[in-house]
């Protein structure tokens, strides 16, 4: 299988940089993209089909102009073309509202808040990645030291 | 004659039982007619002057109630309820003549044969009509005062809540935006004198951060990469780092050590503007809590508008933003004060294009001298405000920022509202699909005199 790609999305340069450095371990196993715009998401999901790069999660900030980051998860999410990509929201500013619509919508499998603690962050993003492994019944094989151990054992025993 | 008695014929009943010479009082000003709880048993018309009515509340204090003017009578409720004690303390407010009738003066009989307190009942009628609609408008004034209250007791205390916020922030935001810039200076001073071949790339780093998109960075990297046989993540710093792979080494460790150190100078960067933006955001939220205690010195209006341009910068990247300043002279003012007024309007203009994804959208700000006015204009091309809320904008809590896009507290233009009334200024604003304008005009001479507010 191709190196599968994790993309980031925040409209602030910085951050994307800080949440980039914050997932360099992940880096000799994944593709990691970073983009500053919901547009850009669509551009790399293209070039990622293209190329035949399974895209294993979205981190997705929430307020950016243009589109929301919810807005761009539900479109996602009806255009039904990444069905076992994780999807996780990393954000400082989303109403009460915004939280149900993306849950309820957007079929968002973890919430993180701005901002973030690093290990934490790496926890969960291992355990997604591990979930997308098991899902798309890639061989995880490769994968062992980013993995979780607890999900890929609850995985395999299921 | 007050309104209240307009239908009424007294001409009659004055005739008939107020016009005893004998039965006459001046009353100077200053002096008290009847106390409240005391007995009375007279019937007044007051002739001429002005009269004030008061009671005594439960904390103490003197409330006062009505005013009576010439043509109307006094203590029509205890004479003919018969209790014959005032409810209230009369005081003359000016010099007063009275005339008066006693309880057990004979009735003058009319033709259709009326008991006095039939012959009177216009009269009472009247006084209980008066009473109501006083008390309907004490009731209403009462109203009115308690909402102002709350307004701004919330105003006050989200104002001191966000001061004490502010100070806390503000320290820790010396603490990482010294510390940033700090280490922006030693580092290339130590490290350049045992490394000067990091001293390039550290360089750019710290004097231009991350200056290209992701999307820039994305593109040079496809670019580049048929050249150099590199690692893809080193690729991509090196893409984005905009730096010139000629002039990097060529040994890959190597590039890797060099691109550390740009990677450090651009965060570095982007730490000291982030402490900076943040420091910003904390200044506006401070704004909030005692905008007129600060002074006011002689200062250039555009120079408020420019700096008011500058904080938006990020926010307005995909707004086209024109701007034409008049010459204007200086006016007295607080530079803290008239940057929130314009940040808060430029913002509101650039949020509401964002929002709407109004095509080709643009702010237009001007400023002009009109006779003793500097008017600033901030014109936008967006969807206009919903007519539905054109006439509340400038109530706390009316907010059209549902999406949790921006803050959306509501608060904005209420505080712009306030802020330009203590300049004896005015804003005001037309706002129809694709053009809304809002002028704030303000006095160049200072406030006038008589207009200042609390």
């Amino acid at each position: 299988m191709e190196k599968p790609i994790i993309v980031c999305v925040d409209d602030q340069r910085e951050v994307l940089a800080s949440l980039r450095r914050d997932l360099d371990s992940f880096e000799p196993y994944c593709l990691i993209e970073t983009c500053e715009s919901a547009d850009e998401v669509r551009e790399v999901l293209a070039d990622a089909q293209n190329m035949a790069h399974p895209v294993a999660l979205l981190i997705c900030d929430h307020i950016m102009p243009e589109e929301t980051g919810i807005d761009l998860l539900i479109s996602l999410s009806r255009d039904g073309e990444w069905p076992h990509t994780k999807k996780m929201l990393l954000t400082g500013l989303a109403t009460h509202q915004d939280t149900i619509t993306a849950i309820n919508q957007a079929g968002i499998d973890r919430y993180v808040e701005k901002p973030w603690d690093s290990e934490i962050l790496n926890r969960v993003v291992r355990s997604l990645l591990t979930g997308f492994l098991m899902e798309s019944g890639a061989d995880y094989q490769p994968f062992l030291p980013i993995l979780d151990q607890e999900v890929l054992y609850q995985a395999l025993h299921k | 004659m007050p309104d209240f008695y307009r239908n009424l014929n007294l001409t009659i009943l004055v005739s008939a039982y107020f016009s005893d010479p004998r039965q006459r009082l001046n009353l100077p000003r200053g002096e008290v007619l009847i106390r409240e709880g005391e007995r009375n048993e007279r019937l007044y018309l007051l002739i001429r002057g002005k009269l004030g009515a008061s009671s005594l509340s439960g904390d103490g204090e003197q409330t006062a109630l009505v005013h009576f003017d010439p043509g109307m009578f006094l203590g029509v409720f205890s004479f003919f309820s018969k209790t014959f004690r005032s409810s209230m303390t009369i005081t003359a407010e000016e010099d007063c003549e009275l005339a008066f009738m006693e309880k057990d003066q004979p009735v003058i009989t009319n033709e259709a044969g009326e008991t006095l307190a039939e012959q009177f009942m216009p009269v009472i009628m009247a006084d209980l009509s008066h009473r109501h609609t006083r008390m309907v408008e004490v009731a209403r004034d009462k109203e009115r005062a308690y909402k102002e209250l709350i307004q701004s007791q919330k105003l006050s205390a989200l104002g001191q809540l966000a001061a004490g916020i502010a100070h806390e922030l503000n320290n820790a935001l010396s603490v990482l935006g010294g510390g940033a810039v700090w280490l922006g200076e030693v580092i290339p001073e130590r490290l350049g004198e045992i490394a000067p071949e990091i001293l390039e790339p550290l360089e750019t780093g710290l004097t231009q951060g991350r200056a290209l998109s992701s999307r820039e960075a994305r593109q040079r990297r496809k670019a580049i990469e048929a050249k150099f046989s590199l690692p893809r993540p080193l690729l991509e710093q090196l893409a984005g780092s905009g730096l010139d792979p000629a002039h990097l080494p060529k040994d890959p460790e190597e590039i890797r050590r060099v691109m550390a150190f740009w990677e450090i100078g651009a965060t570095l960067f982007g730490m000291s503007v982030a402490a900076r933006q943040a420091a910003h955001v904390v200044k506006s939220v401070k704004g909030l809590g005692a905008p007129h205690a600060a002074d006011r010195v002689s200062l250039d209006l555009n120079g408020t508008v420019q700096d008011a341009m500058i904080l938006l910068k990020s926010l307005l990247r995909q707004v086209n933003v024109e701007s034409d300043l008049g010459d204007l002279p200086h006016i007295p003012g607080n530079r803290g004060e008239l940057i929130q007024v314009w940040v808060n309007l430029i913002k509101n203009a650039g949020d509401s294009l964002l929002h709407d994804r109004t095509p080709d959208p643009q702010i237009r700000i001007s400023s002009t001298l009109e006779g003793e006015w500097a008017v600033v204009r901030i014109r936008d091309n967006g969807p206009g405000i919903p007519a539905g809320i054109q006439g509340e904008i400038f109530q706390p809590n009316i907010t059209t920022k549902v999406s949790g896009l921006s803050f959306g507290l509501g608060l904005g233009l209420p505080i712009v509202q306030r802020l330009v009334d203590g300049y004896g200024g005015k804003i005001n604003f037309v706002s129809r699909p694709g053009e809304t304008v809002f002028t704030v005009s303000l006095p160049v001479n200072g406030i006038p005199a008589g207009e200042k507010t609390a």
